[in-house]
């Protein structure tokens, strides 16, 4: 990940804000992680195959597919893994396809399986 | 009828809808959804029509006193006429950018003048530790300095090919080919569906004929 990766990231850059997206149905979500991406992946993998998803990996980006559809068809959810520095790395979770309350639920059980691999969620980032 | 288009006359920096249509990526009825919410966030603190600063921190923050580098430099770049606020051309115009069909080569400009901090000409090397800087204060993420360094030296080297020690306006036009995503945040696919989100009231009466 580059230094303006890094910056596009910036609350104040991402002017979709003024249009008052609901934020809890968010189609993108990420957090940060101290861990190591193989083992990042590793977990996502493990979390997500008893929750019904499918796992295809290919270098640091997954895709998980729910096997069986949902309200709009098969919910689809792409999770790329970015190096910021050696001991920090962003994980960026987005819904590829489906339906979006699917993916916000999806969403909610893999982060509580990542508890430990988790150091910062998106809501942590964002200064109070 | 009458009061609601005389007010709109007398707003400074209103434009014709069909002017501003001709001139960005917008339709006419787009433009007119973008004055509905031009409309809401100019009179959210002031209602005088424009966009002051402590309203657009606040749309973007929900927070009027938050401060913020990128917003800052958003804000500036969104105030062609540098007069201290954003009347609504300055508003559709600048949004222009941001729509799907604005040209890449536009995108990648106002990149570019948002990244010079201090309006140079050139992305110098300090500009982009202190956004780096500012990136990572507001995402409350602590990193040594040496972290830091080869962040931002990584960056440099593969953008400043000439090595002289500041991106150029041509630098960054490469840099950006090789690393689309650099833009991404340029683009904002919610303007395509704004006649949707802001359905526009034109003949709408109601509200407007209790103000001055």
């Amino acid at each position: 990940m580059n230094a303006f990766e890094l910056i596009s990231m910036s609350k104040g850059l991402n002017l979709g804000n003024l249009f008052d997206v609901e934020q809890e149905f968010k189609r993108e979500t990420r957090f940060t992680s101290k861990c190591p991406a193989n083992e990042i992946i590793h977990k996502i993998e493990e979390a997500a195959k008893p929750l019904g998803f499918d796992v295809h990996k290919k270098n640091y980006k997954l895709r998980l597919e729910n096997m069986k559809a949902g309200r709009k068809g098969n919910l689809n959810v792409a999770t790329e893994i970015f190096q910021v520095a050696p001991s920090l790395h962003m994980v960026e979770v987005r819904k590829a396809k489906g339906d979006t309350l699917e993916f916000h639920k999806f969403y909610k059980n893999l982060s509580t399986c990542l508890e430990d691999v988790v150091w910062k969620t998106e809501e942590d980032m964002q200064e109070k | 009828m009458g009061c609601y288009w005389s007010k709109k006359a007398k707003t400074p920096g209103y434009e014709d809808p069909a002017v501003l249509a001709a001139e960005t990526p917008f339709t006419v009825n787009e433009v007119e959804a973008l004055y509905e919410l031009f409309k809401k966030l100019s009179s959210s603190i002031f209602d005088d029509g424009l966009i002051h600063k402590e309203e657009f921190q606040l749309a973007l923050f929900k927070n009027k006193d938050k401060r913020n580098l990128f917003a800052d430099r958003i804000f500036d770049l969104f105030d062609v006429k540098r007069n201290g606020v954003i009347e609504f051309g300055e508003f559709v115009r600048s949004l222009g950018v941001f729509h799907p069909n604005a040209p890449v080569e536009d995108k990648t400009e106002f990149a570019f003048r948002l990244y010079d901090l201090r309006q140079t000409g050139y992305i110098e090397r300090e500009e982009l530790k202190e956004m780096v800087l500012a990136l990572l204060h507001e995402s409350e993420l602590v990193l040594s300095d040496d972290v830091i360094e080869v962040i931002v030296d990584k960056t440099y080297s593969e953008a400043d090919k000439k090595g002289d020690g500041r991106i150029d306006q041509e630098e960054w036009r490469e840099f950006v080919l090789k690393h689309p995503s650099l833009i991404k945040n340029m683009t904002l696919p919610y303007l395509k569906d704004i006649t949707l989100a802001f359905p526009s009231f034109v003949m709408s009466s109601e509200v407007e004929d209790s103000e001055i």
